[in-house]
């Protein structure tokens, strides 16, 4: 049983159709990419799943618990970070989740701030929220998030606003959800992002599903894009893996199975290349991405 | 006796003959009657006879009369007869006499005296009249005597009750005339009928001496319970009509108008009109009669003025407040016809009083006063204040040619005043919400010489403050100085707002009342204060806690 | 319960804010200075100092408070996310929506009962109100209440309309002169309005006073349609102000002043409206909400 079943999910806002017909299935423990350019219907979903809108058809199951009967049952033990919220501006961080811990039954204070800790923001954790930083208020939201130990977390474009440090803090902590065994759905239109951290992707275009799977089944593995000044030696990449040459960009493409561009910085920078460009290449998953996009792009203007 | 012995003589001495034809006479009384003698001396010597007469019951008058002369004797020669004749007046009283002329002889003659039915011939020309009851018949009568001599007749008659006859030859009124022989005379009777006959049939008996002529009268119309008029109009020496004198008559009084015209109206009668008035002398008219439903014009009387004469109008009451001069107005009027002056006095002024004349602004003693003219003048009179309520009687008199007066009743009185001493001089109480105020104070007369009577005493407050007592309502009297006391409680209700307020003290007698003031200063209950700001205190400390309680940082 | 979770924190947010702090500090001044005014009359009366309260200023007052809790009380979630971030919480949305309800009305009970106390201490250390006294008082802070949450009420619903809250302040304003300061001034002119033509009068009669008879029939049966239509002109008015929070309020107070010796005027139509219309409002806006969508 996928812990998230998404069924003939459709829904329309007056003349528009944000969802049609959509179908999708998350796996228990997955970090799962939900892709799509925006008004593809990403937070529409999400709101359906967690009955924060009624759709006009369709089943969705959450944890096995049917979103339409129960959907209060969903949310508690879902949490959501979405696209553009707030917080409680007077309240301090640790009162705003104690306020909403208390639809949980309520959390001790220690647990409230073990969480703070987790987010970064022990030291915040007696400021009022309007004094936080956008990057603040970004990890609360996460705070808030996870508040009640959800077992699906339903993250909605995150990372926005981040800072790359904050960007960095907030994969890892992803990662540890992950590891504690929970599900994350994880929703952005920053393919980069998604590459770094979602074992399974879907992309969504105007309201559908129009792939689902995993990233290195649909579009390859990872690579570094190198451009030095003057350009490198083959040689001195090829300790990090497959080494290839775009001509169009005039650059080395080295395939890796993880990101070492530290070291391979550090490395060129040891050679005497000083190095115009580092740039990790999710495999493929833009180029596929936007082939599809453009696929459909025509079949649904069609 | 002597009579007797003289007829003796005369029977007995037949020398002469005394002779009459006449035995017998009738005469009405008061008639001169003549009766002729003869005297015959059938003696041979001249004879001188004494003539003398006698009369038995009573005396006759008489003289022996020859020639026309008076005798008293008569000379007669032998054989010589001498006609002659005994006058006398019959006698008033009617009767028989006896008379007895004597001249040596003597011879009697009876006298009848009387009045002879047949003697006098009356013709009423009118025997029956028709008149209104109060007129007047007027019957014309002839009187005719018949008999040779003077008939003397005495008119009277015989009239229902109140009515009145009069007789009048030419003009005059008569009662007894004398008719000279064969005399026709024509008098008038004048019968009065009262105004107060009914209608009906009257007879009216007019009597001539013994005769008796029956007049029917019919009164066709009454004037019963009506009253009747005197009408006339009072004048002075210049022609002028004399205003509001004073008519009286009877027990009435009437006055002139102004132009001296009064009518009155009185039931009938016969009064006495008594004219007066001020300035002139009075005058009386007497019997005046009255007919019910008419009029007896009196025409034009004449009043003489008076050379001097004086009235004063004053009030014959006046009050007078004990230490204070009082002004009396008066006036003086000159009613004579001559100018006069007046000293002024004022009689019955007690002790320590003192009356001044006044003149506008000018104290006088005396006044000038012309003829016709009346002067205002001012009585001051000044009651000194040891003086006591009382009435006393004064007379102002205005002396001149002639002296007026007029009576003053003088009331002193005294002031009337009424105060109210609040104890210890204190206008002003304290008291706090709530409390019961107690007022004591004394109600005086202040005034002078007066008792004030049922004096009522009340307080009004504010709004709902209760007057609880006021102790006593009611004071009977309190003379002039004496003062009691009284006590006024009052409750300030406990809402009452600390503040200033007026208590008003109200004493009402009878004869002036007076109303003062205290101050009631009301304050708050001190712990008012100290509740208010606790509650005020609880109420921040409260909102305080709970924010503080359940607030945030 | 969770809407009462709602209410609590709305409560605490209420109290602590300097707005309501503000708006409480001058309604208590205000009151305030409507009691010293009558203490300072000679007779202090219950009457006389609650007649204060009815006069429109402290109706305006008390309208702006009630404004100002309610103007932004959705729209301010709405404008900040916080709205957002609720809704991923376990609770509905009505439970928001009461859960606000309660909290702003506990706060304005509070803020009626604070200035109750405030008033009473003030008369106090004046003098000892007797029992009637303070239950006028109470009556007043009761319908002091209904009158400040019935204008809450308005501008909640507006809040609840309109997605921000300078629109829903611009409205809410709008709505309040209306309702306190135009219907009061124009009800009679309405009324007449509505009431049609008054009966005229027979002029020929006008002119000659003397000739006001009575037993005239022409001006006996004036008088009569005179009376109904001014009868006729007092139930519109009366009727429009039941529409007026402002004239149910001055009436409702006027009559806690009167004497038992007047005759008591009907006051429930005005209690009726001030419970009545705020309960409506409230069920509009709670439709309204629950019925919305993200």
């Amino acid at each position: 049983m996928a812990e998230i079943e998404i069924e003939g999910l459709t829904k329309s806002f007056g003349q528009f159709r944000a969802l049609d017909n959509l179908n999708l299935y998350v796996e228990e423990r997955d970090i799962f990419g939900f892709l799509g350019p925006n008004g593809s219907g990403k937070s529409t979903t999400i709101n359906c799943i967690l009955g924060l809108i009624k759709p006009d058809s369709g089943k969705i199951r959450v944890c096995g618990i049917d979103v339409e009967e129960n959907p209060l049952e969903v949310r508690r033990v879902c949490g959501y970070l979405p696209d553009n919220y707030g917080f409680y501006g007077n309240m301090t961080a640790i009162d705003n989740l104690k306020y909403f811990s208390e639809f949980y039954g309520g959390i001790s204070r220690d647990a409230i701030e073990e969480l703070l800790a987790l987010v970064g923001l022990s030291h915040a954790a007696e400021k009022k929220v309007s004094e936080f930083s956008r990057g603040m208020k970004q990890r609360l939201g996460l705070a808030q998030a996870i508040l009640n130990d959800p077992k699906v977390v339903f993250l909605d474009e995150p990372t926005y606003g981040l800072d790359p440090q904050g960007i960095a803090d907030f994969q890892k902590i992803m990662k540890d959800l992950q590891k504690k065994g929970k599900t994350i759905f994880f929703s952005s239109h920053i393919l980069s992002e998604v590459k770094e951290v979602c074992d399974t992707v879907g992309i969504i275009y105007r309201g559908r599903m129009l792939r689902v799977g995993k990233i290195s089944e649909l579009c390859g593995s990872l690579a570094v894009v190198v451009q030095t000044e003057p350009r490198a030696d083959e040689g001195l990449l090829k300790r990090f893996g497959r080494v290839s040459y775009d001509e169009k960009r005039d650059a080395w493409i080295v395939e890796v199975e993880k990101d070492c561009r530290v070291e391979l910085s550090k490395h060129l920078f040891e050679n005497g290349y000083v190095v115009k460009e580092l740039r990790l290449k999710v495999p493929n998953l833009e180029e596929f991405y936007f082939r599809l996009v453009r696929e459909n792009e025509g079949v649904n203007s069609g | 006796m002597k009579a007797a012995i003289f007829l003796i003589l005369a029977l007995l001495v037949p020398v002469s003959a005394l002779e009459t034809k006449i035995s017998e006479i009738t005469a009405v009384p008061g008639e001169e009657v003549s009766i002729p003698l003869l005297l015959k001396n059938s003696g041979e010597k001249e004879e001188t006879y004494y003539l003398s007469y006698s009369s038995y019951p009573a005396k006759i008058e008489g003289y022996f009369c020859y020639d026309g002369k008076k005798v008293s004797s008569l000379e007669l020669k032998s054989n010589e007869s001498v006609g002659f004749s005994f006058v006398f007046t019959a006698p008033k009283e009617t009767g028989d006499y006896q008379l007895t002329l004597s001249a040596d002889s003597s011879v009697s003659v009876k006298v009848k005296v009387g009045y002879s039915h047949y003697a006098l011939e009356v013709l009423p020309k009118i025997r029956g009249l028709i008149l209104e009851a109060g007129d007047t018949a007027i019957i014309d009568l002839t009187l005719r005597n018949k008999l040779s001599g003077i008939y003397e007749v005495s008119l009277s008659c015989n009239a229902p009750e109140g009515w009145e006859c009069h007789f009048y030859d030419s003009g005059v009124e008569v009662f007894r005339l004398s008719l000279s022989a064969g005399e026709s005379r024509t008098i008038r009777a004048a019968i009065e009928t009262s105004s107060s006959s009914d209608v009906g049939n009257y007879s009216v008996v007019l009597k001539f001496n013994e005769k008796a002529e029956n007049i029917e009268i019919l009164v066709n119309k009454s004037h019963v319970n009506e009253k009747g008029e005197i009408r006339l109009t009072v004048i002075d020496k210049d022609g002028k009509g004399v205003s509001s004198a004073r008519i009286t008559v009877g027990n009435e009084t009437f006055y002139t108008s102004g132009d001296g015209t009064a009518i009155v109206e009185i039931m009938p009668g016969t009064y006495d009109l008594r004219i007066e008035k001020g300035g002139y002398h009075e005058k009386t008219i007497r019997d005046v009669k009255v007919k019910g439903g008419r009029t007896n014009n009196l025409g034009i009387v004449l009043l003489e003025k008076k050379a001097y004469y004086a009235e004063i109008t004053m009030s014959s009451r006046v009050s007078a407040t004990i230490g204070t001069v009082t002004s009396i107005p008066l006036k003086i009027k000159n009613l004579g016809y001559a100018d006069d002056s007046y000293a002024l006095s004022v009689e019955g002024l007690p002790y320590g009083y003192t009356a001044t004349f006044k003149e506008g602004n000018l104290a006088v003693s005396g006044v000038f006063i012309e003829s016709g003219s009346a002067k205002e003048l001012t009585l001051d009179i000044f009651v000194p204040s040891t003086a006591e309520p009382s009435e006393i009687g004064l007379r102002v008199i205005a002396e001149g040619m002639s002296t007026a007066e007029a009576s003053l009743n003088l009331s002193i009185i005294g002031t009337f005043q009424l105060t109210f001493e609040p104890e210890g001089g204190k206008y002003t109480v304290t008291a706090s919400q709530g409390d019961t105020v107690l007022i004591r104070g004394n109600v005086k007369n202040s005034g002078i010489g007066t008792i004030l009577t049922n004096i009522k005493v009340s307080a009004s407050t504010p709004g709902d403050w209760e007057v609880l007592e006021v102790n006593p309502e009611l004071i009977p009297s309190l003379r002039a100085g004496e003062s009691e006391q009284v006590r006024i409680k009052i409750s300030i209700p406990s809402d009452a707002s600390p503040s200033e307020y007026r208590v008003s003290i109200s004493l009402h007698a009878d004869q002036t009342s007076t109303t003062d003031r205290i101050t009631v200063v009301v304050q708050e209950k001190g712990y008012a204060t100290f509740l208010g700001m606790a509650i005020i205190a609880s109420a921040l400390i409260g909102l305080y806690v709970l924010v503080r309680r359940i607030g945030r940082r | 319960m969770r809407a009462l979770i709602v209410a609590k924190k709305e409560f605490v947010d209420i109290i602590t804010s300097k707005r309501f702090m503000a708006l409480l500090f001058a309604m208590v001044v205000f009151f305030l200075m409507s009691v010293l005014q009558t203490l300072s009359a000679s007779r202090i009366s219950m009457g006389t100092a609650i007649g204060f309260f009815g006069s429109s200023g402290i109706a305006f007052v008390g309208g702006i408070f009630g404004i100002a809790l309610g103007f932004d009380m959705i729209t301010r979630e709405k404008e900040s996310g916080t709205l957002r971030i609720l809704l991923t919480h376990p609770l509905f949305r009505d439970e928001i929506i009461i859960g606000k309800a309660i909290g702003a009305f506990l706060a304005i009970c509070l803020a009626s009962f604070v200035t109750m106390l405030f008033m009473v201490g003030a008369i106090t250390m004046r003098y000892t109100p007797s029992f009637e006294e303070i239950l006028s008082l109470a009556k007043l802070t009761l319908a002091t209440n209904a009158y400040l949450f019935t204008f809450f009420s308005i501008a909640f619903l507006v809040s609840a309309m309109v997605k921000n809250s300078s629109t829903s302040l611009a409205i809410t304003i709008g709505i309040f002169i209306v309702l306190a300061l135009m219907i009061p001034m124009f009800s009679s002119v309405i009324a007449q309005s509505l009431a049609g033509q008054p009966p005229e009068e027979p002029f020929d009669l006008m002119r000659n006073q003397n000739f006001r008879n009575a037993s005239d029939p022409r001006w006996v049966s004036y008088m009569e349609e005179m009376r109904s239509y001014r009868e006729k002109v007092q139930s519109i008015t009366s009727t429009i102000s039941v529409f007026s929070p402002v004239s149910s309020y001055t009436t409702i107070v006027g009559s806690l002043t009167q004497s038992t010796v007047f005759r008591t005027v009907d006051i429930t139509k005005n209690i009726l409206s001030l419970l009545i219309i705020p309960a409506v409002l409230f069920g509009i806006a709670y439709f309204r909400f629950t019925r919305e969508e993200l």
